[in-house]
């Protein structure tokens, strides 16, 4: 055999091997395997961490030390088996509908979970009555925003700060501002000094420093921080410490314009404003415990509104973006009532159904015609 | 053999993609969001009764000033007067701390606060406090802890929420006093964080400067 043969014989033996069923089996076992250790991992280390490590990874070193790989690895890799089997299959015209169907929607399905991973966003918005929402928050993300105001408008400049690290810079040339990362922590707990510091860095609660702590199980509980260097167009640098629990974040001026720098929870506009007309409960007869609760809302979009009901099974779905009604406020002694929504924004939401249609469909398809197959040749023996 | 080629592009595949999107540049994000209490602070609590740092104007114009969004700082603004306890140092304040003052041999803060509006509510405040003090509390506990203050009107006719963490977690040290007081535009909050000997020896002090609050 030449080596142009020995080749492609090897490669036709990658191709071959790509879309055999031992990766298929391979890769079952592990998605197994992450399943049941990630689930364990769970119950010590919250959700959250799970999902980082397990679910939402390539690889990840088991005890430290030895590559494992992640759920992401896995289903890329059972997604490029069954797309080379598809192929191969279609090559040796061994495919039949009932068949290409079926496999075409796990495809789809496993394309919809790729989709679902990299682009769907959970986060919250929390209104009081009579007040209104462009934005909703994040539970886990943070970001360093600096914005100005126009109007009752915030025009926002953002960076994703959870792969912030130290060293980083961060540039908002319209505000004639540049920050220099010198620490930055997921989680943080702030200190603050009890004696007047000379040169103190500018904060809204005293700070003095922050240090690092233990990442949360919730990563709603996670609260970040970072000390940065400041630095103005028009001004000399100046370090500051941004907690992510500071509610008066620092000011300042540039050309004219008023800007605000914050370290918050991420920001997930929404295309449409909403606005809490009205928020009831009702309670379990004899409990504090809520029966029911729902909120009446104006949703406002390209100069049009609807009033519209959202409450724990009836959940408002606009443009990709699903609110479900998640919990409420009261404050004791006042009426004063917030309504909170989970936001879901999501593009592949229908895809799972389409998929198990599919799967569904190419099932019962070629079931049938097997069936058919049989009852022919079985009468076909009698005949 | 065969097996281990294919698992060998797979391993390089895999240490590939993890590689992506390593150390590439922070990407910078540009949106418009509606102006409300919730959006201009960290996005369902605000309102803290640690206040605002003294202003202090940094070159350049930088200082420490109310959030945009809120509403006006005029509601904030209205004078409020009390009675300083007996052997505590008051501290000029700014709009947002009206004023802060020194207790004990240990030179603890007290903070005198108002912030227009509701500013969340009184749950999402005491976990604040506790989460500053590295105290988990359970949602039940804190619930509960949430519906039993000692409340009483003010000089002022104030209605007013007194918090004593100590009774929360006898043992958390340092610990906090804090008083919410909410009012029809705004809200005030007092609190004094320090150790927990001498919250014990200052809650009669605390209580009084409460009660003296008024217009």
């Amino acid at each position: 055999m030449n080596d142009e043969t020995h080749k492609t014989s090897r490669a036709a033996a990658i191709w071959a091997y790509l879309g055999s069923a031992q990766i298929t089996t391979y890769g079952l076992a592990f998605l197994m395997v992450l399943t049941f250790w990630g689930t364990l991992y769970q119950v010590q280390n919250g959700l959250y961490l799970a999902k980082e490590r397990f679910f939402d990874s390539w690889f990840f070193l088991a005890a430290g030390v030895v590559p494992f790989p992640g759920t992401q690895l896995v289903l890329a890799v059972l997604m490029l088996n069954l797309v080379v089997y598809l192929i191969r299959l279609l090559a040796r015209k061994k495919l039949t509908f009932g068949l290409l169907v079926i496999h075409l929607g796990l495809l789809l399905m496993l394309g919809g979970g790729a989709i679902t991973h990299l682009f769907a966003r959970e986060s919250q918005l929390t209104l009081a009555e009579g007040e209104s929402g462009s934005a909703s928050a994040s539970y886990g993300d943070w970001e360093v925003a600096v914005w100005s105001r126009e109007g009752d408008m915030l025009d926002v400049m953002a960076y994703n700060s959870n792969a912030l690290k130290a060293g980083d810079v961060l540039r908002f040339e319209d505000a004639g501002l540049t920050l220099r990362v010198e620490e930055y922590y997921r989680n943080a707990r702030a200190f603050q000094s009890t004696t007047p510091l000379t040169n103190a860095p500018l904060s809204s609660h005293n700070l003095s420093s922050l240090r690092s702590t233990k990442l949360a199980k919730e990563p709603g509980e996670n609260i970040a921080g970072a000390v940065i260097t400041i630095e103005q167009q028009d001004g000399a640098p100046a370090r500051a410490i941004l907690f992510g629990e500071d509610e008066v974040p620092t000011t300042f001026a540039h050309d004219g314009k008023d800007y605000t720098i914050a370290l918050r929870r991420m920001r997930d506009p929404l295309p449409f404003v909403v606005t809490l007309q009205d928020f009831r409960k009702e309670m379990h007869p004899g409990t504090g415990i809520a029966r029911h609760f729902s909120s009446r809302v104006t949703v406002s979009s390209d100069g049009v509104e609807r009033d519209m009901v959202i409450s724990m099974n009836k959940p408002l779905r606009d443009r990709g973006f699903t609110l479900y009604q998640a919990s409420y406020r009261e404050e004791p002694g006042s009426d004063a009532q917030w309504s909170t929504f989970a936001v879901m924004h999501n593009y592949g939401r229908m895809i799972p159904y389409i998929a198990t249609g599919m799967v569904s469909f190419g099932l019962a398809w070629h079931f049938i015609v097997m069936m058919v197959r049989r009852a022919r040749r079985s009468g076909g023996a009698s005949a | 053999m065969k097996h281990w080629s294919a698992f060998s592009w797979i391993a390089v595949l895999a240490l590939g993609l993890s590689a992506c999107g390593r150390d590439a540049e922070p990407t910078m994000r540009r949106y418009r969001e509606i102006a409300t209490s919730a959006s201009a602070h960290a996005g369902h609590d605000h309102g803290d009764s640690g206040g605002a740092a003294p202003m202090r104007n940094a070159p350049g114009g930088m200082s420490d000033m109310a959030a945009p969004g809120a509403p006006a700082v005029t509601a904030a603004n209205e004078p409020v007067a009390w009675t300083t306890p007996e052997g505590w140092t008051e501290q000029l304040g700014n709009p947002m701390r009206i004023a802060t003052f020194i207790v004990g041999a240990e030179r603890v803060e007290c903070t005198l606060t108002a912030f227009p509006g509701a500013v969340g509510g009184i749950e999402e405040n005491l976990q604040r406090w506790a989460r500053q003090i590295n105290l988990q509390v359970a949602p039940d506990t804190l619930a509960k802890f949430a519906r039993s203050p000692n409340t009483f009107k003010t000089e002022g006719d104030f209605p007013c929420l007194t918090y004593d963490f100590t009774s929360l977690a006898p043992d958390a040290d340092p610990s906090i006093l804090a008083a919410i007081l909410p009012l029809e535009d705004r809200t005030l909050f007092v609190k004094l964080t320090g150790p927990r000997t001498l919250l014990e020896e200052q809650k009669e002090a605390f209580t009084a400067l409460c009660r003296s609050l008024r217009p």
